[in-house]
């Protein structure tokens, strides 16, 4: 019950956040399925990667006034865990975060040069294709929250302000660039942020990364890289396990710093 | 007697900084204490230990026999001392929160208490004042048929005769049953309200007892009993 009235709650908070970046994407992908104009392309992609930019931005801002700051205690008074408190929060972001990629899926199936039309619909089995481009999304979402979580929890524990912020900067960074190494691992070149026109976009945590090889596959199914799904799935619950065990533990304390 | 609060042994550090020194402390039910201390005292920690804001502490503290954590924030009821409503929400929608969100909630009294404060329930919490806003924590707080109400520095921003309206209702709602854990440094204003005052001074309780008895027994005014300790 205080679960989901705290959910419905967090809602309305984010709902006018959310909703204006779902605007945006709605437009933008629909203007670029019917304009031909080449010379405003550039306008596409930057709308995506300033999306991209902004909202993990701003979660990341919200989770850290919540459980590193405790500007507002009125959460941490309700009876609920720490960890659950945090989890609330996170599936109304995982909601956000899908609301707003969906939009991108215009360009995806009902664009006649989009991946679908052009490379899925040829492949070996398109299903499997679908089933990656949605699942390798999904899984990211978690990973990227669950990471965020572990490192605010996990610089709680230190006392001093500049090593908790350290902290935060190296669990972050650490994660995201190991997990981006791996995704980047024997590609000729990569690009962070794109749409890949040929191949599948892979997803390093939150980071959206189009490695290219020097080879283009013949078959789109080809680009699929379970094991980078299946990293962002191991994040998620290395992350999430950690964080929830950080959260809940006596040395977590919302005031003190 | 039955004690709502105690705390025997208890000891918090932040780094080399000790703010609770062995702090010994027992609330039996039924009792509306005063919490006393110069700035650093400790009694904002005290109370943040006591409602589980803060953890990580030595000794030991029990609320009703539990150690602070999910089960106490069910039967304490905390005001802090700093704002703690939503800006963006109405009073109707704070109160419904609260109602949501604490089992021990009674909606009528809530209204009761904010009609007699004289607030409109339809007002958001960002277009009132910071005594308006005192007065709506206040209301909710009181409103839950609490254990524990643990209330830091509730009656600083108001005026005095939103302060007398404060104190009636906090005098009239009280349930024997529970006990009031006040902090305040307006001791001449609020003492009518105590039945036993705490005087914390670097981390330690430095004395404790009814109203009446420690004015007797040092004849003079609980501020000035205060002054004499804490210097």
């Amino acid at each position: 019950m205080v679960q989901l009235n705290q959910f419905k709650l967090e809602c309305r908070k984010h709902c006018a956040v959310f909703a204006t970046f779902t605007g945006i994407s709605v437009l933008t992908n629909l203007y670029f399925l019917f304009s031909q104009d080449q010379d405003l392309s550039f306008v596409f992609l930057l709308v995506n990667m300033v999306i991209g930019i902004l909202l993990p931005v701003y979660i990341y801002l919200d989770y850290y006034r919540e459980f590193f700051t405790g500007t507002m205690p009125i959460n941490h008074l309700l009876p609920l865990r720490t960890s659950a408190l945090f989890g609330v929060k996170s599936a109304v972001f995982m909601l956000g975060l899908i609301l707003v990629w969906l939009p991108s899926l215009l360009d995806v199936f009902v664009n006649p040069a989009g991946l679908y039309q052009q490379r899925i619909m040829h492949s070996d089995s398109p299903a499997l294709g679908i089933a990656y481009l949605v699942l390798s999304k999904l899984c990211s979402i978690p990973a990227g929250l669950a990471v965020m979580g572990l490192a605010l929890a996990a610089a709680k524990r230190l006392r001093k302000p500049v090593l908790s912020h350290l902290c935060i900067a190296l669990v972050m960074v650490l994660v995201v660039g190991i997990q981006f190494a791996l995704v980047v691992r024997n590609s000729w070149h990569w690009s962070i942020g794109t749409s890949a026109a040929e191949t599948f976009k892979q997803y390093a945590n939150l980071l959206t990364v189009s490695p290219v090889s020097q080879v283009q596959p013949a078959d789109i199914n080809e680009s699929i890289r379970w094991s980078s799904v299946g990293m962002n799935l191991l994040v998620a619950l290395v992350a999430g396990t950690a964080g929830r065990y950080l959260f809940n533990s006596r040395k977590y304390e919302i005031f003190g710093k | 007697m039955e004690n709502v609060l105690e705390c025997s042994n208890l000891t918090k550090r932040y780094g080399k900084k000790v703010a609770l020194d062995n702090l010994n402390l027992t609330l039996p039910k039924g009792r509306i204490v005063g919490l006393l201390g110069p700035n650093g005292a400790g009694k904002t920690t005290l109370m943040k230990l006591i409602v589980s804001l803060l953890r990580d502490y030595k000794g030991s503290i029990t609320v009703c026999g539990r150690q602070p954590g999910l089960d106490t924030k069910r039967i304490v009821s905390y005001l802090p001392d700093r704002e703690f409503l939503y800006p963006w929400m109405t009073i109707e929608e704070c109160i419904s929160f609260f109602r949501n969100s604490f089992e021990d909630f009674q909606l009528d009294m809530a209204y009761a208490m904010i009609e007699e404060l004289s607030l409109n329930p339809a007002e958001k919490v960002k277009n009132l004042s910071k005594g308006m806003q005192e007065r709506v924590s206040i209301s909710l707080v009181f409103a839950r048929k609490a254990k524990l109400y643990v209330l830091d520095e509730p009656l600083a921003a108001v005026d005095p005769s939103t302060r007398d309206k404060i104190m009636r209702i906090i005098l009239d709602h009280f349930d024997p049953e529970s006990s009031i854990l006040l902090s305040t440094h307006l001791i001449h204003d609020v003492e009518s309200l105590f039945t036993d005052i705490a005087i914390v001074n670097e981390g330690r309780v430095q004395l404790y007892g009814g109203i009446g008895e420690l004015q007797k027994d040092y004849g003079m005014p609980i501020e000035e009993i205060f002054k004499q300790l804490v210097g």
